[in-house]
């Protein structure tokens, strides 16, 4: 079920790090259909199969890249395109520093929505959606489907339990799931494609409002499962996010299409 | 830029949803202030001034390991690194301009509901904030009153449980009648993982949460948060008024002072007057005020009087009153009135689940009954041993203690009733079973057996239990 | 509703493939972009190509020169949409800015339904004034990267229905959001203040 990426595999040796191999796997998830967090009782979301990153992209790959590419260096990024704290744990356009973790093996944060997406595309991917992370998270150790474990949601809950500071964890630590994905838990959050298909913000005068209850009367009508407290936080963080917002505990990962054969 | 357009938003907002006699009130609004913010059991200082203004307040949300009770850690959720969170003060018809941060470092994204405010989500929808960002939003204080604020971001239970919620003050134009001391007060009920005393650091367990079982009921955020050195203070007198609030997320209090009557209570905190309460009720997500006159001096406890959450799971703190005795009130020599409800029976309670860990020697033993003598001793017999005067005896130097330590075992294992004499003064009282393991049993009595000049030694789990058989 | 999902998971598939390969080293794709460089909050950053209803190929920046009035609906909408265009018509109304100086554009969260043709006879049903109106649509892709600089959430809940912000921006001749509206039916007038400072100066 391993791949490997081309697009990884042609990729330079920039890396002042050298090469960080093991960020560079990927793993086939098999589709499915699951029911998501909020929507109607019997609402189903049929996820195709995808291929997921094993690891968050490290800030040693984010340097390959904005060496590449000078435009998403820290000091040269629209500032359409990430807010002030983009890169802000790093010490300068081309040096991640102490804070990027042991050979800069940290999971890259301070990256807004579009740099995460023009990292994904130019290392020939793209962001997640929604419903394949979701569907990916899912998984613990053992099995495909386990947010109906007590245990795998308590685990998850304690992460937001204890508190991070930089540098933080490197993206091998942790489990690996089912799929031979790690990391989805207990790291950082990930940017998604589409998180902004998440309306959250309450105001039906600014929303339609359709999701409201899982704003203020919080996290129990019309949700499939008002227990799984992980998720919603998951969702509020999301609905919470602008394009441009780089954030201290917010990376992601990248995903393709199945290959063809 | 996004700044200015929130900005913008929250004008529109107040000018589209505030009838036209409240929009007046803006324009008498005069100059500006920055607001005074104090953690618990501080309040901010009296409004002196006669006029409206605008108020810019300042909270930062940070997410930070606390201790809940000796020896117990948990992550809290705060509104200024305090649980409850900081104390807002403004005036009625103040125009208040808010400015919530949530700290980089934090892992989750908050907004405040204030139940001051008049409008849609109480500021929630104005003020959603991921980490590293800030939100501004402003709202005319129209309706004078003491206030909940809360974070109301999904998972609201959640956010609340972990301690976000805190209380605002909207002086009323003509103000409260003055008094001599102010207090801020604020329940709030805790559900780790572990059980009660379970120590390390424990975390949110969203079970016992929706099964609303909590571990931990605590004043201020955590055990003993009000007790001893911390205990609030007065003298004989003068007249307290204590700023109650309840921040949940579940639990309704029924607070109480015990010894003292309010002389008026604000019910709900709202307009209407009670006189002569003995116990008012402080619904989550809601507040009162209670006035009272301190006429004796000695300590009187704060309790919610659902009382196995004052004396099991925390919701005790205390005001110490100093002063000349005033024996027309209070003649210090009769039988006390101290509240315990099961009278002289004797009482138990579930064993809690055993602890995982067992003391290994003595200097173990005396610091884990350091912690347990904290949970269940220390409202009665105080944290210095002194016991209080009339009503519970010392256990410091206590030559009762000292003199045989099998009765000292019993005493605990078994309860007390009737008069003994300690240190040569008579005492007439009750103390209930415990309900205790043997290894508890055998740390807290260690530890006072090595505290306050007592005479020392070490008290085994096996003793314990060899009088437990008798 | 099964099938409603795979709609959504195949919209985001025809996006990511055809949006990679329009966008493949996107680094370097603004390279072609017109002399003067966009400021550093102007949407002219974007380097999405778009159809108009009335079937021409654009980019963005073909809205620079001018400001505009920007709202994100879909043409088979029945209750929102109608409404922020009834919102815009108010603007414009009560702005009564000379179309050179003051353009109005529908941005489709739809792309799927909403073709060039399909959106030509939308404005011709509505009455959309050919001089002062613009409507666009691009694939989903585009229109989600849009969508996110313009802070418009959007969801597809049913086969027919999307959840979305109403939201009515307002841009500058540099391509700069300098003050949004958001909600239905909210008072127009912190808008038109907007517009007029923006034509007239303060």
């Amino acid at each position: 079920m391993k791949l490997l990426s081309a697009g990884w595999l042609i990729l330079g040796t920039l890396s002042a790090f050298g090469a960080g191999a093991a960020s560079r796997e990927m793993s086939e998830i098999p589709g499915g259909v699951y029911r998501p967090q909020y929507g109607t009782k019997d609402e189903q979301v049929e996820v195709e199969s995808f291929v997921l990153d094993n690891y968050a992209v490290t800030n040693a790959d984010y340097l390959e890249f904005v060496t590449e590419n000078p435009r998403w260096r820290k000091s040269q990024t629209p500032q359409i395109f990430a807010d002030a704290a983009y890169l802000k744990h790093w010490i300068a356009d081309l040096d991640p520093g102490p804070d990027s973790g042991p050979e800069g093996m940290s999971p890259v944060t301070n990256v807004s929505w579009f740099a995460a997406r023009a990292y994904c595309r130019w290392s020939g991917s793209r962001l997640p959606t929604l419903a394949e992370w979701e569907f990916a998270a899912r998984a613990s150790e053992s099995k495909p489907d386990a947010i109906g474990d007590v245990d795998f949601r308590q685990r998850i809950l304690d992460w937001y339990a204890k508190p991070a500071k930089p540098p933080l964890p490197k993206v091998t630590d942790g489990f690996i799931n089912v799929y031979g994905v790690t990391g989805l838990h207990g790291l950082v959050w990930e940017w998604v494609s589409d998180w902004n298909s998440v309306l959250l913000t309450g105001e039906s005068r600014v929303d339609a409002g359709l999701e409201r209850q899982l704003f203020c009367a919080g996290a129990s009508a019309g949700s499939a499962d008002p227990s799984d407290y992980a998720a919603f936080l998951r969702f509020a963080m999301r609905a919470s996010l602008q394009a441009d917002y780089a954030v201290g505990n917010l990376g992601f990962r990248c995903a393709k299409d199945r290959s063809p054969n | 830029m996004r700044v200015s357009i929130l900005i913008t938003i929250a004008w529109l907002f107040l000018a589209t949803m505030l009838p036209a006699t409240h929009v007046s009130h803006a324009a008498e609004v005069k100059g500006e202030e920055h607001a005074v913010l104090t953690a618990a059991p501080s309040v901010p200082p009296l409004i002196t001034r006669k006029h409206s203004t605008k108020v810019i307040v300042e909270l930062e949300v940070r997410e930070r390991v606390g201790t809940i009770a000796e020896g117990v850690e948990y992550t809290f959720w705060t509104f200024g690194g305090t649980v409850p969170g900081r104390f807002i003060r403004v005036r009625e018809g103040d125009q208040v301009e808010f400015h919530l941060k949530n700290h980089p470092d934090n892992k989750v994204p908050h907004n405040i509901d204030l139940h001051a405010v008049t409008g849609p989500g109480g500021g929630a929808t104005s003020s959603f904030t991921p980490p590293g960002h800030e939100s501004i939003f402003s709202f005319a204080a129209l309706n004078p009153g003491l206030y909940v604020y809360h974070c109301a971001t999904a998972p609201v239970g959640m956010h609340i449980a972990n301690g976000m919620y805190g209380l605002i003050l909207v002086d009323s134009k003509k103000g409260l009648p003055k008094v001599d001391r102010e207090y801020y007060v604020m329940q709030g009920d805790f559900y780790t993982v572990g059980s009660n005393g379970d120590t390390g650091l424990q975390t949110f367990s969203m079970e016992k949460a929706l099964r609303e079982d909590a571990e931990y009921v605590v004043f201020n955020g955590s055990v003993g948060a009000l007790t001893g050195d911390h205990a609030l203070q007065a003298e004989v007198g003068e007249t307290v008024r204590l700023y109650v609030g309840n921040g949940g997320p579940n639990l309704v209090s029924s607070f109480h002072v015990i010894g003292e009557i309010f002389d008026e209570v604000r019910i709900e905190a709202g307009d209407a007057i009670n006189r002569n309460v003995q116990t008012t009720l402080v619904p989550a997500g809601g507040a009162a005020i209670v006035d009272f006159k301190v006429d004796v001096p000695g300590t009187f406890i704060l309790v919610d009087h659902s009382i196995f959450r004052a004396f099991n799971k925390g919701a005790l703190g205390m005001l110490k009153v100093t002063g000349k005795p005033n024996t027309a009130v209070y003649s210090g020599q009769q039988d006390q009135r101290i509240y315990l409800p099961e009278g002289g029976a004797v009482q138990t309670t579930p064993e809690p689940a055993p602890k995982p860990k067992l003391a290994a020697n003595k200097a173990e033993r005396i610091e884990m009954g350091r912690g347990a003598y904290q949970t269940n001793c220390v409202a009665c017999h105080q944290a210095d041993g002194q016991g209080i005067a009339g009503a519970f005896p010392p256990l410091a130097k206590s030559d009762y203690l000292n003199a045989d330590v099998n009765r000292a075992i019993d005493t605990v294992l078994s309860g007390l009733q009737g008069e003994i004499t300690v240190n040569g003064e008579p005492y007439n009282n009750v103390m209930p079973s415990l309900g205790l393991s043997d290894e508890k049993i055998a740390n807290i009595l260690t530890y006072v057996l090595n505290s306050w000049d007592n005479d020392g030694g070490e008290v085994s789990p096996a003793q314990v239990s060899k009088r437990r058989k008798k | 509703m099964i099938r409603e999902a795979c709609i959504i998971v195949a919209m985001f598939s025809i996006a990511a493939c055809g949006g990679s390969s329009e966008h493949e080293h996107s680094a370097h794709d603004h390279a072609d972009m017109p002399a003067a460089a966009p400021t550093g909050h102007s949407i002219f950053h974007l380097g999405s190509k778009w159809m108009t209803h009335g079937n021409d190929e654009v980019r963005l920046n073909a809205l620079a020169g001018k400001a505009h009035v920007i709202a994100m609906v879909y043409s088979s909408c029945e209750v929102a949409c109608p409404r922020i265009i009834a919102d815009m018509h108010e603007i414009k109304d009560k702005a009564s800015i000379d179309p050179s100086e003051l353009g109005f554009v529908l941005v489709s969260i739809d792309p799927d339904r909403d073709t060039p043709d399909h959106l030509a006879k939308f404005a011709e049903r509505t009455g959309l004034d050919e001089s002062a109106w613009t409507l666009l649509t691009s694939q989903d892709d585009n229109v989600r990267e849009l969508a996110a600089v313009l802070g418009v959430r959007y969801r597809r809940v049913s086969e027919t229905d999307f959840a979305h912000s109403n939201i009515i921006s307002l841009i500058n001749t540099d391509g700069e959001v300098v003050h949004q509206q958001m909600g239905l039916g909210s008072a127009s007038d912190e808008m038109v203040s907007a517009i007029h400072s923006l034509i007239h100066g303060a």
